[in-house]
C-alpha cells in the first residue's frame, strides 16, 4: 500500500470520525465524554490514537474551549451554552498519523464568533491553497497570517503546524506567520503536512496552565483552531481529513 | 496536535552516551539528557564532549533536550 493510500484511508476515518464528534458536542456533554467516543471509534476501525503514542499524553483528543488554545487535557466540566470547543485528534492508520482539529461553537451562536471561526476556515484553506510542490512553508504561512489579521484577528506565534507521516510531529515546522526561516523549507511533491490555523480574538500571547500542556491566551480572548492533513501533488494539494457525514 | 515552538538554550556537551544520547550542561549549570535532532543524524554532525550545543527544550519537559546545532 502506498503512502497515499494509507493516508487517504486513514484521513476519511479521522474525517468521519470528527464529524461524530462534532455532532456530540452540546450543553451538558463533558471532554471526557468526547474523548470516549474519539477512544472508541478509533479502536472500532482498527487504528490507534495519535496522540497517546505521544510522549506524557494519555489521552486520543485534546480539547479547549473559550480562551484555551491547545492541548487540553479531557476532563469533566460540561460545556456550556455559547462555549467554543476545540477538538483535536489524530489516527495512526496503516504506519502513517493523520492529524486534525476544528472548532465548534455551542448555540446559541454569537455572530462575532461565527465571523471569527470562518475566518480560521478561510485562513486555513488559503493556506492550503499554497502547498505546491516548489513553493515554500512561507508561501503557506503568510497568506495564513495575511487573512487572520485582515479580519483583525491574532495569528498564534509559539505554536505551528508541521510535518507528518510516520511520525506525527515531522519537519518542516509550518508557523501561522510569515517567518523568515520557513522560506528554506521547499514544499515537494507526495510531502504530507499537516497545515494548522491557530489564532485569537485578540492577542497572540499564550500562557501554560499549571497541568503542563494546556495553553490558553495571555489577554483571556476566545482563541479558534483548525488543522488539517494534506498531500502535496503536481494537481494541488488534498485535504486527506475533510469532515465527513458519513462512512463510504 | 500543534507542535510546541520550544526554548532554544546553549550548553556544553559533557558525556556521550549509546543511541546518540548526550549528557549536556546547560548555561545555568544543569545537566539534561539529550538526544541528536534528525536533521543533525541526517547531515551526520558529529557531537563529541567539549562541543558547544544549541539545544531546543520544551517547557513541559525540562531534564531534557534536542541538540539542533554544534557551534565551531
Amino acid at each position: 500500500m502506498t503512502k497515499l493510500q494509507a493516508m487517504t484511508e486513514g484521513g476519511a476515518r479521522l474525517g468521519w470520525i470528527k464529524g461524530q464528534l462534532v455532532k456530540a458536542v452540546a450543553v451538558g456533554v463533558t471532554p471526557l465524554d468526547i474523548e470516549a467516543l474519539a477512544d472508541r471509534l478509533i479502536k472500532e476501525g482498527g487504528d490507534k490514537a495519535s496522540f497517546k503514542m505521544e510522549h506524557g499524553y494519555y489521552h486520543a483528543t485534546c480539547i479547549n474551549k473559550n480562551e484555551g488554545m491547545v492541548h487540553g487535557i479531557p476532563n469533566s466540566v460540561p460545556f456550556k451554552a455559547g462555549d467554543v470547543v476545540k477538538i483535536d485528534m489524530g489516527l495512526f492508520h496503516n504506519g502513517y498519523h493523520l492529524d486534525t482539529a476544528i472548532t465548534v461553537q455551542i448555540e446559541p451562536k454569537d455572530p462575532k464568533i461565527t465571523k471569527f471561526l470562518e475566518t480560521g476556515q478561510n485562513a486555513l484553506k488559503a493556506a492550503i491553497d499554497q502547498a505546491l510542490p516548489g513553493n515554500t512553508v512561507y508561501d503557506i504561512s503568510t497568506k495564513m497570517q495575511q487573512i487572520i489579521e485582515r479580519d483583525g484577528y491574532g495569528a498564534i506565534r509559539d505554536l505551528t503546524g508541521h510535518g507528518i507521516g510516520r511520525k506525527l510531529h515531522m519537519d518542516p515546522w509550518i508557523p501561522c506567520f510569515a517567518d523568515n526561516r520557513s522560506k528554506r523549507d521547499v514544499l515537494s511533491l507526495d510531502q504530507t503536512i499537516a497545515v494548522e490555523a491557530m489564532y485569537t480574538m485578540g492577542d497572540w500571547h499564550l500562557v501554560e496552565d499549571s497541568d503542563g500542556w494546556t495553553l490558553s491566551t495571555q489577554d483571556k480572548s476566545t482563541a479558534g483552531y483548525f488543522e488539517e492533513t494534506v498531500y502535496i501533488t503536481k494537481d494541488g494539494p488534498i485535504v486527506l481529513t475533510k469532515l465527513k457525514d458519513s462512512l463510504d | 496536535m500543534a507542535k510546541n515552538q520550544m526554548t532554544e538554550v546553549n550548553g556544553v556537551v559533557s558525556e556521550a552516551l549509546p543511541n546518540t544520547q548526550f549528557r549536556v550542561t546547560l548555561e545555568d549549570g544543569r545537566e539534561i539528557l539529550a538526544h541528536l535532532a534528525g536533521k543533525m543524524r541526517l547531515y551526520r554532525i558529529r557531537v563529541m564532549p567539549g562541543d558547544k550545543v544549541k539545544l531546543e527544550m520544551s517547557p513541559y519537559d525540562t531534564d531534557k533536550g534536542r541538540i539542533t546545532y554544534r557551534q565551531g
